[in-house]
């Protein structure tokens, strides 16, 4: 089934699949096509002078990826890099980016209809970000907007409309 | 036969694209008074060719246009029609019509047919006022059929063709019984053979050609179309061809618009025929243009680019080698560390003559702007002369492409606010003409790009009341240098009045954008009422430069040799604290400011002390500074990867590269990092 007909299904109140991953306590789950690939979490190069949350830059067979860690981001408690911390490589607004998470869980396939809107409450991520909220074997996944998380201004991945005047003189 | 021409297409507007860019040099800078032959027929080739073409591929709209010119231009170069200024402006003008209707089939864009008639039109008019006016004249016009279908051919002629082909003949696959054809189609045409060589039976190869032909051929075709049916089989010395007495021309007259034919054909035809002698610069002028293009292919640039890539990663892999070499033992492994040597060697060389497939000269962009510095001063009122300088100067191609949207702001804007009336100019004792100069030179790993002209100069107080009223913060103690930055801001304009030459205020900052997204710098001077500089520095290519790695902290970075002038290690006493945070080295007489790599990166755990660290002295665009770096690892070949494809640009550095170990490292850029250090 190719890709299209994966989104034609979804649009009838077919159903989609989203990978589940885990931040501090809580499931979260997004749509599995923004997937890349999964890996482990390798020793990075800093990068200067940017949030905490930027971990680096690395090298993914030739291409320079940066590498977002969202326990940082979602202020968690318990930051380890080990060798369980994994990292989602994404593929979203035409950039490739990493971002490290607690776990990944499971890919699940939700039915449309059972995707209830997600109430205000205090989740790390914020509401804004929030599309609905499912539920797999009796347990509450929260459902991102991932493309939209990671284009947020707050992220700083894109850069700001450059109108300095201190150019190089 | 039926053969789909469309795939052929794009080779025919690549080279149109080629012959009118040809013509249009050569009418810049053609003198009317005085055309060089060679010159004009330079241009009547590249119309034939690109009517030749349109025709080929079905294109009739633009055979019109290109044969009408084609008219012309052949009584001018055969000089039946002296060459005024105002032809070299019609020409001009057919030109660009024939580039939209070129566009116009290659994009579907939109084509003016009434431009196209009007050009057509005065081409014709210029050609049959020269038949009318020149028939008193010993040296006569073109004869023309009423038809109108060869108006250049005036009447039949015979000539008598030798061809003795070279005896590898078929071996070449070539096969005489289709170019008799062709002939026959051109006229009465008659062929005999003769055998050139006697040769025994004994050992006679039957694949080898021993004999030669002799044909007859009465056509009202110029000799140059048969010369076109030897083109691919016959070299120059194989053919010859010579015409016979030339028969009385049957029917005389001037192209339709003529009412009347010329009186006093017959004697004057002789001289308007093609002789051999006449057409031969011509021929052997374009033998070589076609050598010229059998030397080179057309590559699709994705090619080229895949070519690249892949060069840098085998730079890298090369560069991953050496690396896992060195924790060998060199006594033992001396094989290894040789064969590793040879091949590090053979990269580089490999890299550099694939990174020149990509180098092009910069003429490439300034060859536009003669034509349009012509056509604005025309517009403006203003006389303005175009120097260029260092034309052949190379940069990488895609840098090449880039460029030409500032340098045309730049020169416009020159052109527009820089120079001034000749009236202004003469009241402010200077020639009533001004000069604008392009220049182009290869400073180091950087290419400078300079638009300079010796106009009236930048306005200081006009700028800054203008960015006042912008709401800029100003002030008037600001520094020359800075009131020039002002006018990068966007919507930033001076110009009292919007003309639809520059004005609209989008111009600088578009500029240095673009500059900036090259990985250039753009460098503003001005002397009021003396003219001003723009300087354009670009690095030479985008894909791979020459570094030193360097180590602070547990951080890897690449410094760009070309930055580098020197690395020492600095004693106690040629440091001096300068404030509370600053620090200079005394160098031999000179105080040079110290930036911390550690601290500009806030790196954790960099060497504090620089007795025990490393200097490198770097040039940041004319200006020396000191770096204090950890340790100095090695000199490597990186390959520029961009962060700003997933990420976005990182302040100081000009991208990131793979190192031996598959680390990224980021290569600093000297200048952008003096900024970030002041701004700390």
């Amino acid at each position: 089934m190719s890709i299209d007909e994966q989104v034609i299904m979804t649009a009838e109140g077919g159903t989609q699949e989203y990978l589940t991953f885990t931040l501090g306590n809580e499931e979260y789950a997004m749509d599995i096509l923004k997937v890349q690939e999964i890996r482990g979490y390798d020793s990075v190069t800093h990068i200067a002078n940017a949030p905490d949350f930027m971990k680096g830059v690395i090298n993914l067979r030739g291409v320079i990826v940066p590498i977002i860690d969202m326990r940082i981001k979602f202020g968690l408690d318990k930051v380890i890099y080990d060798e369980f911390t994994v990292v989602i490589i994404i593929n979203v607004l035409g950039r490739v980016i990493g971002m490290v998470v607690d776990g990944v869980s499971d890919v699940v396939t939700l039915p449309t209809g059972q995707i209830k809107s997600a109430p205000e409450f205090g989740s790390s991520i914020n509401a804004e970000y929030i599309t609905g909220i499912g539920t797999v074997n009796e347990q509450m996944l929260i459902l991102t907007d991932i493309e939209r998380l990671i284009g947020s201004a707050d992220m700083q991945l894109v850069a700001a409309a450059d109108n300095r005047l201190d150019i190089a003189a | 036969m039926n053969i789909d021409l469309s795939q052929f297409y794009q080779v025919f507007f690549d080279e149109s694209a080629e012959h009118l860019a040809e013509m249009e040099r050569i009418f810049l800078a053609i003198d009317p008074a005085n055309p060089d032959d060679e010159e004009l027929n330079a241009v009547f080739r590249a119309a034939h060719s690109i009517k030749g073409g349109a025709g080929t591929f079905g294109f009739p709209d633009m055979t019109v246009v290109t044969h009408t010119l084609e008219t012309l231009l052949d009584k001018v170069r055969h000089h039946e029609l002296a060459l005024t200024s105002e032809m070299v402006d019609v020409f001009l003008q057919a030109g660009d019509a024939i580039t939209m209707q070129l566009a116009g089939h290659r994009d579907g864009s939109a084509v003016d047919q009434q431009l196209i008639e009007k050009v057509c039109e005065r081409l014709s008019a210029i050609s049959a006022g020269s038949a009318a006016s020149s028939a008193a004249q010993p040296v006569q016009a073109a004869a023309h059929p009423p038809s109108g279908q060869h108006p250049e051919v005036a009447s039949i002629s015979t000539y008598r063709i030798v061809f003795t082909p070279p005896s590898d003949l078929y071996n070449r696959m070539v096969r005489m019984e289709p170019i008799f054809e062709e002939l026959s189609t051109m006229g009465d045409f008659a062929v005999t053979g003769r055998i050139e060589a006697q040769q025994e039976l004994d050992g006679y190869d039957p694949t080898r050609c021993l004999m030669g032909w002799e044909m007859t051929l009465s056509t009202e075709r110029p000799l140059e179309e048969i010369r076109e049916v030897f083109m691919f089989v016959a070299d120059e010395e194989e053919l010859g061809i010579e015409k016979l007495v030339p028969t009385v021309p049957d029917v005389a007259a001037t192209a339709p618009q003529t009412p009347e034919p010329p009186p006093g054909n017959g004697t004057i035809m002789g001289r308007r025929l093609y002789d051999k002698n006449e057409t031969a610069p011509g021929a052997y002028g374009r033998r070589t243009g076609e050598t010229a293009e059998a030397s080179s292919i057309r590559v699709g640039v994705a090619k080229v680019d895949q070519l690249i890539n892949q060069m840098g990663e085998l730079v890298i892999t090369q560069a991953m080698l050496t690396q896992s070499a060195h924790q060998l033992d060199p006594v033992q492994h001396e094989n290894l560390h040789r064969a590793l040597s040879l091949l590090e060697r053979n990269t580089r060389d490999l890299q550099e003559s694939v990174m020149s497939i990509r180098m092009m000269p910069i003429n490439f962009i300034f060859s536009r702007f003669p034509r349009l510095v012509h056509d604005l001063a025309d517009k403006l009122g203003k006389q303005v002369e175009l120097k260029l300088v260092g034309e052949t100067t190379e940069l990488d191609k895609g840098l090449v492409e880039k460029l030409a949207d500032p340098l045309t702001h730049l020169v416009r804007n020159s052109l527009d606010h820089g120079i001034e009336s000749p009236e202004t100019r003469r009241a402010a004792g200077k020639s009533p003409g001004g000069t604008i100069t392009l220049k182009a030179a290869q400073q180091g790993g950087r290419v400078v790009v300079e638009v300079s002209d010796d106009g009236a100069g930048l306005n200081r107080e006009r700028i800054l009341a203008k960015a006042a009223q912008n709401g800029l913060p100003v002030s008037d103690s600001m520094s020359d240098e800075e009131v020039w930055q002002l006018i990068f801001a966007p919507g930033f304009s001076t110009a009292d009045q919007v003309t639809d030459v520059s004005g609209r205020g989008v111009g600088m900052d578009v500029v240095l954008r673009n500059v900036n997204a090259m990985g250039g710098r753009v460098t503003v001077f001005s002397t009021q009422g003396l003219g001003s500089r723009v300087l354009i520095s670009l690095p030479l290519t985008l894909a791979i430069l020459d570094g030193l790695s360097v180590r602070v902290g547990s951080e890897t970075f690449i410094v760009p040799l070309n930055s580098i002038i020197e690395s020492l290690q600095p004693l106690s006493s040629d440091l001096n604290e300068v404030g509370r945070k600053n620090t200079t080295v005394h160098v031999r007489g000179e105080y040079i400011p110290l930036m911390r790599l550690g601290e500009i990166f806030s790196i954790a755990g960099a060497v504090q002390r620089p007795e025990e660290a490393v200097i490198m002295l770097i040039d940041a665009e004319g200006e020396r500074m000191a770096l204090l770096v950890d340790e100095l690892l090695g000199q490597h070949q990186v390959v520029i990867k961009s962060v700003e494809t997933n990420y976005r640009k990182v302040d100081g550095t000009a991208g990131a590269t793979i190192l031996g170990d598959g680390q990224v490292a980021l290569i600093l850029d000297a200048v952008d990092m003096v900024r970030l250090w002041r701004t700390q």
